[in-house]
């Protein structure tokens, strides 16, 4: 015990900016969700009787029935298609390996009104198959199935991550012991795959939960409707507020259940070893049934509703080159990146102030301020606006006690409070990203480091920001990804004559015009294409080579 | 190594250029909060910052959304302007102080008292009916010839509403808790409930197409929809909307329900003279003829004639409460609807 506490001591010392800094960034960040937190103490106005009493029990039931159903839905794909990829070989499978991940790209609003287009009154499919044939989309199955189709990518992104660092001799030993391709599955890889598909699971069921427009559009009722439904509806927003932080515990509750399966899983990288790959090529019907299993969710998911869209948008497609659209690109990729940059930032902040400091008071801050992740975006965004808000108002106080001019809005309106609506919402995605391959780098180094009198600065920047560059990649560009897709809390507070894509999709859909739709939302899918290539090479790449290499 | 490295000062460098990258403010000019989307107000504002030189800036975006970054930025708000597709989100705004009373002689010659705040705080610009419309051929003949008549045992499964999220069905179930009692609407709204053909989901124009497609036989939903399909550039589209029939409801008594979209000057406004010319320029001829044209909404300004396809559904008469009550009774509706098992 003696030997491991001086270097820990050596490693904690010193360095308290980057603590400070920590906690200042997690309190700004966990911020806007603590304010909804506050709300539980005030007068709701009488909507809670009301709720008990009518539809609460149908947004509880709603959203579980979604949210397992999403879960299982995605943990099938995304853990199936992982595990096929990885460790078997079939034809096709190097091209599958990457376009697994291609659903990502689509937001899950988007494949919604896209299948109710190709399914409704008009749509090639109801003109082929005749409105008796097809079950009605518009339900919980088809709430399930879409968001399923749009979710498992990041099951099948961090189980294939996990299945990737396993050492080949793993593997190769169930063989000599007689496992067959399921045995080895069930019995090796289910169990080491597991803080994987928890973490994942975790990430579903948050955006499950947090979706709007998609369960919007298919009538079912969870609990972001009955939020939006108290706030717009019976003009509550204290009671809305309530209802979210209600969600907000949920998924605390979800959170604590994901870092306990991952505590059992704390091995850290071993060193060098062979990179798993393709072990078992399966044959004939088994191959083509390997095959058949990945493309389909790539089809369903991607290639279907893209060609439909594209169908719809080629009449229109002169647009693209139109100012107006280069302007809603251009404005769309600047938000997408400053705000893969801010939460990069701020989860290597986060996530290496925990490191040094595993067990300080305080880290629990950093937790909770990943909880934005859960909550619909628009009240994210309200939370965000009165923390801004208020910051403006202090500051005006302060001016006019100094005796000088207020310096008004400054916050408010600008990409500022833009780039801190989507670290507060999407920072559990990088802060995870960033989290997990800092765990894979020995502590050895850091003592080592510790060793050499190099300071937590040096030792970051020297050391673990190049180890962990992969994962840090990963964060930036899935938070990009999910940003350009991010509707509701960018509508309310981007600044004036300030449009996205994802704005100019809603406004036609909202106007209920479904080709309208299609050349913005393509737009964004082609926008997230490049970052999920780049991503899906760097998946692809075996992880001991690259620290061979290094 | 060092040369492997990634840029960490690159991306800082790139950071802070996104965040200055915002579009700054400009000399004369009217800031806009609008819950009208761009395609459906842009072109109006585009001509009347020609006509007077003014810059029209624009942030459109849910109702509810807007009202609450309107109310958190107080009286620093650069919004000068407020629209909303509906009355009550106007009262609601009104009764948080948002708006302020606007004394314009043209804006009380152009609109009629009834679709506009007593205390002219807001202003109807537009009208929308909600109306019933029965596919041809199957429920025409025997349509409903009220809106009370919707909950008959007669439509059983035969009904297409969309959810009571949607303000238009509150304000309509708003004002039939101001025509006949909270009571008889509560059990209208559960005998609705029983005659869904399906679980309500997706917008007007969606009940429209699922009536077509034959899952129902009667849809409600504003008529300027059915309007824009009629007009539609695909024939899919046109073809739905030919097999519906619009039926006028409760002509013999108040009269079809309507809701407005409108503006109101915010209490924050910097530029309220410009402001209120541009509430005087959407209540005038120009815009109201545009409005019905290009909208398929009938105009608030008396002697502005309706489009061509909203002059083939004839005259009607409509109810005439004033639209205040809508949002005075929005919430109570709400609850209503929510112990109807109304989703």
């Amino acid at each position: 015990m003696a030997a491991v506490a001086t270097p820990r001591s050596a490693i904690g010392a010193g360095f308290s900016a980057l603590h400070t800094g920590a906690r200042i960034a997690s309190t700004l960040i966990l911020l806007p969700v603590a304010a909804l937190a506050v709300c539980v103490f005030l007068p709701s106005g009488g909507v809670w009787p009301h709720l008990l009493e009518t539809t609460l029990g149908l947004y509880l039931k709603d959203s579980a029935l979604l949210a397992a159903g999403v879960v299982l839905g995605a943990a099938v794909i995304g853990g199936g298609g992982a595990w096929l990829c990885t460790v078997c070989d079939f034809p096709g499978r190097r091209f599958l390996e990457w376009a697994l991940i291609l659903p990502l790209a689509f937001p899950a609003y988007i494949i919604a009104y896209t299948y109710t287009g190709m399914l409704d009154y008009g749509g090639w499919l109801h003109q082929r198959l005749g409105a008796q044939a097809l079950p009605s989309i518009r339900s919980m199955g088809g709430g399930i199935a879409v968001l399923s189709l749009v979710l498992y990518p990041y099951l099948y992104l961090l189980v294939r991550a996990t299945l990737l660092q396993q050492s080949a001799s793993l593997v190769e030993a169930a063989r000599t012991l007689g496992f067959g391709a399921w045995r080895t599955f069930a019995q090796l890889m289910l169990p080491v795959a597991r803080p994987a598909i928890a973490a994942g699971a975790a990430i579903v069921a948050m955006e499950t939960l947090s979706d709007y427009a998609t369960v919007k559009h298919f009538g079912i009722q969870t609990f972001s409707v009955g939020v939006l439904r108290t706030w717009f509806g019976l003009d509550s927003l204290v009671g809305a507020a309530q209802l979210s932080t209600l969600l907000l515990f949920f998924t605390a509750g979800l959170v604590a259940c994901e870092r306990l399966a991952r505590r059992r899983a704390g091995y850290y990288n071993a060193g060098q070893r062979e990179a798993l790959g393709a072990v078992y090529p399966l044959r004939g019907a088994r191959a083509w049934a390997a095959t058949a299993a990945c493309a389909l969710p790539v089809t369903l998911g991607f290639a279907l509703p893209a060609a439909q869209l594209a169908a719809w948008a080629w009449p229109a497609r002169g647009a693209v080159f139109s100012g107006d659209y280069r302007e809603l690109i251009a404005n769309t990729l600047l938000l997408g990146a400053g705000a893969a940059l801010a939460t990069a930032a701020v989860a290597v902040l986060l996530a290496y102030a925990r490191r040094r400091r595993p067990r300080d008071r305080l880290g629990w801050l950093h937790r909770a301020a990943t909880f934005g992740y859960a909550a619909p975006g628009v009240v994210v965004a309200v939370g965000v606006m009165l923390v801004c808000t208020t910051l403006e108002k202090a500051a005006g106080a302060g001016a006019a006690l100094a005796g000088i001019a207020s310096p008004g809005l400054f916050l408010s309106g600008t990409l500022f409070i833009l780039y801190f609506a989507y670290t507060t919402r999407f920072l559990t995605l990088g802060f995870n990203s960033v989290e997990t391959s800092l765990l894979k780098v020995s502590r050895n180094m850091d003592y080592a480091a510790a060793t050499l009198r190099a300071s937590g600065g040096e030792t970051l920047r020297a050391i673990h920001l190049p180890m962990i560059r992969t994962g840090l990649l990963t964060a930036m560009l899935l938070v990009f990804v999910d940003v350009i897709k991010e509707l509701p809390a960018t509508l309310v507070l981007r600044p004036f004559d300030f449009n996205t894509l994802a704005v100019r999709a809603y406004e036609m859909a909202s106007n209920e015009q479904l080709p309208g739709i299609a050349l913005p939302s393509l737009t964004i899918v082609a926008a997230g294409l490049l970052p999920l290539t780049l991503l899906a090479r760097r998946i692809a790449r075996r992880p001991a080579r690259t620290l061979m290499r290094r | 190594m060092t040369s492997r490295q990634p840029h960490y000062h690159t991306a800082l460098a790139a950071f802070a250029l996104c965040c200055v990258l915002a579009p700054g403010p400009g000399g004369a000019e009217v800031n806009i909060y609008s819950a009208r989307q761009e395609p459906l107000i842009k072109p109006l504002l585009d001509r009347f910052s020609k006509r007077r030189g003014v810059k029209v800036r624009l942030v459109t975006g849910k109702a509810d959304a807007l009202l609450a970054r309107l109310k958190l930025e107080g009286r620093d708000s650069p919004a000068d302007l407020l629209i909303t597709t509906d009355a009550g989100r106007l009262y609601r705004a009104k009764e948080a102080g948002l708006l302020q009373a606007v004394e314009s002689e043209t804006l009380n010659a152009n609109i009629a008292p009834r679709y506009r705040d007593p205390q002219n705080h807001w202003f109807g610009l537009s009208l929308r009916a909600r109306a019933i419309l029965a596919v041809a051929g199957k429920a025409d003949t025997a349509a409903p010839a009220r809106y009370e008549s919707l909950a008959d045992p007669v439509w059983r499964g035969r009904i297409c509403i969309r959810s009571s999220d949607n303000i238009y069905n509150q304000s309509l179930v708003a004002s039939m808790m101001h025509a006949n009692g909270a009571d008889a609407t509560l059990a209208w709204a559960k005998g609705l409930v029983a005659n869904f053909a399906r679980p309500p989901a997706g917008g007007d124009r969606d009940q429209i197409l699922a009536a077509a497609g034959g899952l129902c036989d009667i849809a409600v939903a504003n008529t300027y929809y059915l309007a824009m399909m009629l007009q539609s550039g695909n024939a899919a589209q046109r073809e739905a909307a030919k097999k519906i029939r619009v039926v006028w409801p409760n002509q013999r008594d108040r009269g079809v329900h309507i809701n407005i979209s409108g503006a109101g000057v915010t209490r924050a406004a910097k530029h309220r003279e410009d402001a209120v010319a541009l509430l005087e320029y959407l209540a005038g001829a120009d815009a109201q003829r545009w409005y019905a044209e290009a909208n398929n909404e009938y105009p608030v300004l008396d002697g502005i004639a309706p489009g061509a396809v909203l002059q083939a559904w004839g005259e009607f008469k409509a109810d005439d409460i004033n639209l205040e009550l809508l949002g005075r009774l929005n919430r109570d509706a709400v609850e209503l609807t929510n112990r109807a098992g109304w989703r």
